[in-house]
């Protein structure tokens, strides 16, 4: 589950009048309850490796709204949406695409992920700047295992 | 002898280009190739589909050319074929609704169209090479590359590249696999219209069944491929595997069984030892 979504997710029940809330999305189960102060992330069984790699990162969250909380909502990540490998450039002997520090804007270019005989060129869908490049270049990538870090302009 | 043959290829010179009313009648898709483009010399199929000026394009658009000045499969090798003589195309999916939960299954789904359809109009056996190739006696009669665009994290156009060998009856340069073509397997020139309106009809009903049955479309593709069984050598280009094909699994993913393990593999050539 992206933590930016639990995020918002405690924004909205903090900003209310509501006791807790709980939601359920694509096996994932999100319960935040006011009186106990915390936020719960559960996951199902039936999830794979790469999803609970994701709960690592979506640990509870207190939920007092902290300024550094805010400042991450703007940390946009950019996903494989096919397992294959991963490419920083469209050739061995090229440049990368992107490198950390980069301003992209929507449509640049971030890499390829190739699998079998499936070239996927992904585009960035945000403006902003590459803060992080989460993969290895020639390396396997799983399904829905983060790329790229970019902070949304 | 010579000159009569060049005589005979004159004549049938002036009734080569694709005929689109022939195409067209024997055409029985929903979407697939409805909207169909012709051209008779372009850079590549796949590109003109994937070039953001053609970002309107409706689902299931064909491209076709007679000649690609830079036709290209993986890895940006050269596909060559002889003006007129072939068909090269490419077929444009834009709504998700259509994309298999593995993308992957497309390059299954795809080829295993391209055999069906050598089957059923020639009663040529047409094998399938992982993850795409057809062949027929054990030479390359088709190859496919696709193409996807993301953005952030959904794939947003999907354009599957289809090079077939038809009547093209000669080859130069090397080659990997051998090639050949269906002329040349047949003895006779092949009717092109009707075998891209068959490879269409084809892709659209495995692209339905890839949705709601893909495990067939697996046990079908599977039953074609010759090599499940046999030792051999997978190049993923900066190492070279070595063990026994030992099966496809549900996503499409090579198993390749080494002394010790199964390991997984991606892509790759792969060829017999």
């Amino acid at each position: 589950m992206d933590l930016n979504l639990v995020k918002k997710l405690v924004k909205i029940a903090t900003s209310s009048d509501i006791s807790g809330l709980e939601i359920e999305e694509n096996g994932f189960r999100v319960k935040i309850d006011k009186q106990a102060k915390t936020t719960q992330v559960i996951s199902h069984p039936q999830y794979t490796e790469v999803a609970s790699h994701h709960d690592i990162s979506a640990k509870p969250v207190a939920e007092d709204k902290k300024p550094e909380l805010e400042k991450a909502d703007n940390h946009h990540e950019i996903k494989s949406p096919i397992v294959g490998t991963f490419y920083r450039a469209p050739a061995p002997d090229a440049d990368p695409y992107v490198q950390v520090g980069d301003t992209v804007s929507v449509g640049t270019v971030l890499c390829i992920v190739e699998a079998m005989k499936l070239m996927n060129e992904i585009e960035s869908d945000v403006s902003g700047k590459i803060i992080k490049i989460l993969a290895e270049n020639g390396k396997p990538v799983e399904y829905n295992q983060p790329l790229f870090l970019i902070e949304a302009s | 002898m010579t000159k009569k043959l060049s005589n005979l290829n004159e004549k049938k010179r002036i009734l080569i280009v694709l005929e689109l009313e022939k195409f067209d009648i024997k055409l029985n898709t929903d979407f697939i190739g409805r909207n169909f483009i012709y051209a008779e010399e372009i850079n590549s199929t796949n590109s003109y589909l994937l070039d953001k000026k053609n970002k309107n394009l409706v689902d299931g658009t064909v491209v076709f050319a007679e000649k690609q000045t830079e036709g290209r499969g993986r890895k940006n090798r050269v596909w060559y074929s002889v003006k007129e003589q072939n068909l090269n195309f490419s077929i444009l999916l834009t709504n998700r609704k259509y994309f298999p939960k593995n993308i992957n299954l497309i390059n299954f789904a795809s080829s295993l169209a391209v055999a069906l359809s050598i089957e059923n109009l020639f009663q040529l056996n047409a094998s399938l090479k992982w993850p795409n190739d057809v062949l027929i006696n054990n030479k390359k009669v088709c190859g496919i590359l696709l193409e996807a665009v993301s953005q952030g994290s959904k794939i947003e156009q999907l354009v599957i590249g289809i090079g077939i060998n038809v009547n093209q009856s000669t080859f130069q340069g090397t080659f990997n696999i051998p090639p050949t073509s269906i002329r040349l397997e047949m003895n006779e020139t092949i009717e092109r219209e009707r075998l891209l309106a068959e490879v269409l009809n084809s892709f659209e009903e495995i692209l339905y069944e890839t949705l709601s049955n893909p495990k067939e479309i697996m046990r079908d593709w599977k039953s074609r491929c010759r090599m499940i069984g046999e030792k051999i050598e997978v190049n993923e280009g900066n190492s070279i595997k070595y063990g026994i094909f030992d099966d496809i699994d549900e996503s499409g993913t090579l198993l390749l069984k080494t002394k010790d393990k199964i390991e997984k593999i991606h892509l790759g050539d792969v060829s017999l030892l």
